[in-house]
């Protein structure tokens, strides 16, 4: 429905819930099923949504999604059968929504309605994921709250597809969602890491919070800038609230550093100490008041000070380990499926009765299948083999993730786990489909290597290209260089061409020497995720439901 | 930007109509003059590209009785930040000119349904330049670079002088004595009118029998918000800027026949809830309904400019700011049956301060279904109603909605029964959080089809 006149037939429509048939509540690496009935008749997918409580356990510091995403990051693996068949079976959507999705087919106005919905972005901006509470990493358990959140599942052809499905003639629709580890999608709230802004006129992009300048020799608490507009609205977004030291990034326990321009003189990490409170600046407009055992400043006024967790570790007093290695987890209750149940009219239903007995009926689905490769550290030249025979495929994405990286989330100083394409100074990349490559000259990159971090615009083309193919409607190019995807279209204006007998692969060649200062030194082992974005058919005939590949 | 190579057949022209009950003076005042606005659009044959029609007019505000005084740099005086000039329409309502029994659309509270449609269709960063061009509704106008990047709470706190930089649009200068009428020069507005009919497609002028759109003012104290009782405002060069399209050859040759067209239109309904489980139920009689959409204010707002004076507020509670009023379960019934949801809305919310319950201000099923009322709640890309702008309840433009047909866009027929909102809340009032009666404006989209025979009547409006 929009805001025109239509001139479709009537149908009624309405809205019922259908909940997971094989338990109410999940964790980490469990399995949540759903099966539609065929009672239902008809459903139409694209005002239908998944809806779960979500609550976040055994977290000793305020927690956010991962990756900029919101909960769909949870989701590992999505499978999906019709009348027994399996349609859709795409590993690692998380990967490809933060693609799609989050990174290039959003605007900054729809990753808003996205935190509304899916509970992306800062958790100290209400997703509702934290307590608004101060937590004690030694005490405070749990911090998070339960929160509900709701998906579209946009990238499911079934979810995706404006079409009224008629699950009466198929058969039913079974749901297979696999839930991702804890330790991938979940991570510290990094507000108290990393600044969102450039707050700072002399010294750029810094890492930490501003803080108020520190001017005594005998510094034993950090008070952010007071300044309401700015620095004290990024760690706390409380402004109608009375303590709006509850909804600070940090938690106490965890230690911190304070670097700082001395006497006006270089930038140093002079002071390190372990918080100790957390609480209003009494009788300084609302900012906040850590307390903290930290050093003197040896009589030296500090200047644009900044206070950042401490990349040193958690355990500053060497005696406990306030990280929570290992009982971090989370809890997905009650999963619903909200349908849109569509009743046609009769003659409608007849006539798409009499169709499927005589000629049969089809319906196109367009999903993914992700085909996992490695590449190994050092190899600077390299083949991923794609064994993809889709026989209406209709673009390829590759996204390669550091393959060496730790699992983040439950602890508050690993970094957290990544999904985005690392570039890696990249110089070239070309497609083979069956015996011949595409584009015909290999697809320059090594724009990107530069200092100034330029754009290859010839990749910049083949990849917009690509993703539109794929079915993401591109909104930002912001993220081509912080995740880094390789792409080709594989046809235009929504065709597809058969990969039968052909597969695909890429040859990749990173730079041999360096273009730019402080460039990566070698080729990283990285973890690369394929996806084929292709059509399945779905006949439906009297001798039943078959799906071509 | 594409080139096709159809040659033009239709004449676009952009038409300035003026009052067509104008004084002599061509002020209209809820207070000091005239309090409705009447526009004629003849019958010809052209079609009203409704869509892109604007209402033009100067808006000068004043704060005492007489309308000498004008506002000066220390007064607190502004408009709603969202909605800013739209506030001063009170009622919509547009006719056939020729069959002049016929209303097509009235909408009360008109300036109540825009606080909620356009809060929900534009982003932040929308008001902060488009809106604010058009209708002085908030910020500076422009949206700067460092704007761009930045989480929708720091722009609040970026533009937390909007008071002032908005009162710019309407003050006359320093705090001394400015209190001459001459440097009262006003301030240009530029408004769509969210009608319905105006929402949907161009109107056939001949096949309507003209247009006759009349505009009812809205009370002082609904307009203003930090003001007093004395606060006034006029608005003068009123001009509706009417596109027309005038017909081909083709089509003034095919004359009209007996004919029908659809259009869509709002209507309201204003409630009372006054209990922590209420229901509000009306009858609509209405055949068509596509959606309805529901905004809860405290009573003690409405029409009361002392209660709307809110010094703290950076970008002001008044009358149209949307209240959440701490739903923890929500139905909707058609008919005493649960319809078009099968199942109750269940919130996070508990029974704590609104404070205290901040980050189960939201809920995003509700907020799905609100967003349906307007359109696929998936291709609502962008919106000033973040997560941010729910927590802050000065800022808040909450309101509840559910579609009737999201597959077809049809409607349902409520023209014999009841459409029930069944809701579980705290009811606490912003000022003290003690359980106190709010107002509940409802609107309905409507689908209506308009049968005419050429040069005797409307027949029917369904």
């Amino acid at each position: 429905m929009s805001l025109n006149t239509s001139a479709t037939m009537p149908v009624e429509n309405y809205s019922v819930v259908q909940q997971s048939e094989n338990g109410t509540q999940f964790g980490p690496h469990n399995k949540i099923r759903f099966r539609i009935g065929s009672h239902l008749g008809y459903i139409d997918f694209h005002t239908s949504y998944l809806q779960f409580n979500l609550q976040i356990l055994n977290a000793k510091a305020k927690m956010e999604f991962t990756n900029g995403m919101g909960a769909d990051v949870l989701i590992r693996t999505w499978r999906l059968l019709i009348g027994g068949h399996v349609v859709e079976e795409i590993d690692h959507p998380n990967v490809l929504l933060k693609v799609m999705k989050y990174d290039y087919g959003q605007d900054l106005g729809m990753s808003e309605v996205c935190e509304v919905l899916d509970k992306s972005g800062k958790a100290t901006g209400y997703q509702g994921l934290n307590k608004p509470q101060i937590v004690d990493v030694q005490t405070t358990n749990p911090c998070a709250d339960k929160v509900k959140c709701v998906l579209d599942l946009n990238f499911s052809g079934i979810f995706g597809s404006p079409q009224t499905f008629p699950v009466g003639m198929t058969g039913d629709v079974e749901i297979e969602i696999t839930l991702e580890d804890q330790r991938r999608c979940l991570q510290v709230i990094n507000s108290a890491y990393f600044p969102h802004a450039l707050t700072s006129s002399t010294a750029g992009k810094l890492r930490g919070r501003k803080i108020a300048d520190v001017a005594s020799a005998t510094t034993d608490a950090v008070v952010f800038a007071n300044e309401v507009n700015t620095n004290l609205i990024d760690n706390s977004t409380s402004t109608n609230s009375a303590f709006v030291a509850t909804d600070c990034a940090f938690s106490i326990g965890q230690p911190i550093t304070i670097s700082s321009l001395t006497n006006g003189a270089t930038r140093t990490d002079n002071s390190t100490g372990l918080i100790t409170a957390i609480g209003a600046n009494a009788g300084a407009g609302s900012a906040i008041k850590i307390s903290a055992t930290i050093p003197t400043g040896g009589g030296n006024t500090r200047t644009e000070a900044r206070v950042a967790l401490n990349p040193a570790g958690c355990v500053v007093d060497g005696s406990i380990d306030w990280s929570n290695n290992g009982t971090l987890s989370y809890e997905v209750s009650v999963p619903s499926l909200f349908l849109q149940v569509v009743v046609p009219p009769q003659q409608y239903i007849s006539e798409q009765a009499r169709k499927v007995a005589t000629e049969g009926y089809s319906i196109d689905i367009p999903t993914y299948t992700c085909y996992k490769s490695n590449t190994y550290s050092g190899i600077s030249s390299a083949t991923l083999e794609i064994p993809c025979y889709a026989s209406r495929a209709r673009s390829l994405l590759t996204i390669g993730v550091n393959g060496s990286q730790s699992l983040g989330g439950n602890n508050m100083l690993i970094a957290p786990y990544k999904f985005e394409g690392i570039y890696d100074d990249l110089d070239t990349y070309q497609f083979q489909i069956g015996e011949a490559r595409e584009p015909v000259r290999p697809v320059n990159c090594g724009n990107l290597s530069t200092f100034q971090h330029n754009v290859a615009q010839e990749q910049l083309t083949e990849l917009e290209k690509a993703l539109r193919s794929a079915g993401c409607d591109v909104k930002s190019l912001r993220k081509h260089r912080n995740n880094f995807v390789i792409g080709r279209a594989l046809s235009s204006y929504g065709g597809s061409i058969p990969l039968t007998m052909k597969g695909a692969r890429i040859y990749l060649d990173y730079l041999s020497t360096n273009k730019r200062d402080n460039a990566n030194v070698g080729v990283i082992a990285k973890q690369w995720f394929n996806y084929c974005s292709h059509i399945r058919r779905l006949n439906i005939t009297p001798q039943g439901v078959s799906v071509m590949y | 930007m594409s080139v096709n190579d159809r040659i033009a057949t239709q004449i676009k022209r952009y038409t300035k109509i003026t009052p067509s009950n104008s004084s002599g003076d061509g002020v209209f005042s809820f207070t000091k003059g005239n309090p409705v606005i009447r526009f004629s659009i003849a019958e010809q044959d052209a079609f009203l590209l409704a869509p892109e029609a604007r209402l033009q007019f100067k808006l000068k505000a004043f704060t005492d009785a007489p309308s000498v005084e004008s506002v000066k740099t220390a007064d607190t005086i502004n408009l709603d930040p969202r909605i800013g000039a739209q506030s001063i329409i009170q009622t919509l309502t547009i006719s056939s000119r020729r069959y002049a029994t016929s209303i097509c659309e009235q909408i009360q509270n008109y300036n109540q349904l825009v606080s909620i449609a356009h809060p929900t269709l534009s982003s932040t960063r929308d008001l902060l330049t488009q809106r604010n061009h058009e209708q002085v509704c908030v910020g500076q106008g422009i949206l700067n670079r460092k704007q761009q990047g930045q989480a929708e709470e720091r722009l609040t706190s970026d533009t937390a002088n909007n008071k002032l930089l908005q009162r710019k649009y309407l003050q006359c200068g320093e705090n001394t004595n400015l209190a001459t009428l001459s440097k009262n020069k006003g301030v240009d507005c530029s408004i769509q009118l969210y009608a319905g009919m105006f929402q949907s497609q161009n109107l056939d002028l001949r096949l309507l029998g003209g247009l006759e759109i009349e505009i009812t003012l809205a009370p002082d104290a609904n307009v203003f918000f930090n003001a007093t009782n004395t606060t006034n405002y006029q608005i003068s060069d009123v001009i509706l800027n009417a596109p027309l399209l005038y017909k081909s050859a083709n089509q003034l040759a095919s004359g009209v026949q007996p004919a029908s067209m659809e259009f869509l239109t709002w209507s309201n309904l204003y409630n009372v809830a006054q209990s922590t489980n209420a229901t509000i139920t009306n009858k609509v009689g209405l055949r068509g309904c596509l959606s309805m959409v529901q905004k809860f204010v405290p009573i003690a707002y409405l029409n009361n400019s002392g209660q709307q004076a809110d010094a703290v507020a950076t970008a002001g509670a008044n009358a149209f700011s949307g209240w959440n009023v701490g739903v923890k379960r929500l139905t909707f019934h058609r008919n005493g049956q649960r319809y078009p949801n099968e199942y109750q809305i269940l919130t996070e919310r508990g029974d704590l301060t609104p404070a205290e319950e901040v980050m189960a201000e939201k809920n995003p099923q509700i907020m799905v279904n609100a967003f349906s009322a307007f359109e696929n709640y998936k291709d609502i890309k962008h919106t000033h109603i973040t997560s941010q702008n729910l927590a802050n309840r000065q800022q808040n433009n909450y309101f509840l909605g559910v579609s009737f047909d999201q597959v077809s866009g049809q409607g349902i027929d409520l023209s014999g029964g009841t459409i029930s909102t069944e809701i579980e809340s705290t009811l606490q009032d912003p000022a003290d959080n003690v359980a106190k009666p709010f107002g509940v404006f409802t609107f309905f989209l409507n689908k209506n089809t308009l049968v005419i025979q050429p040069n005797q009547r409307i027949q029917s409006i369904e």
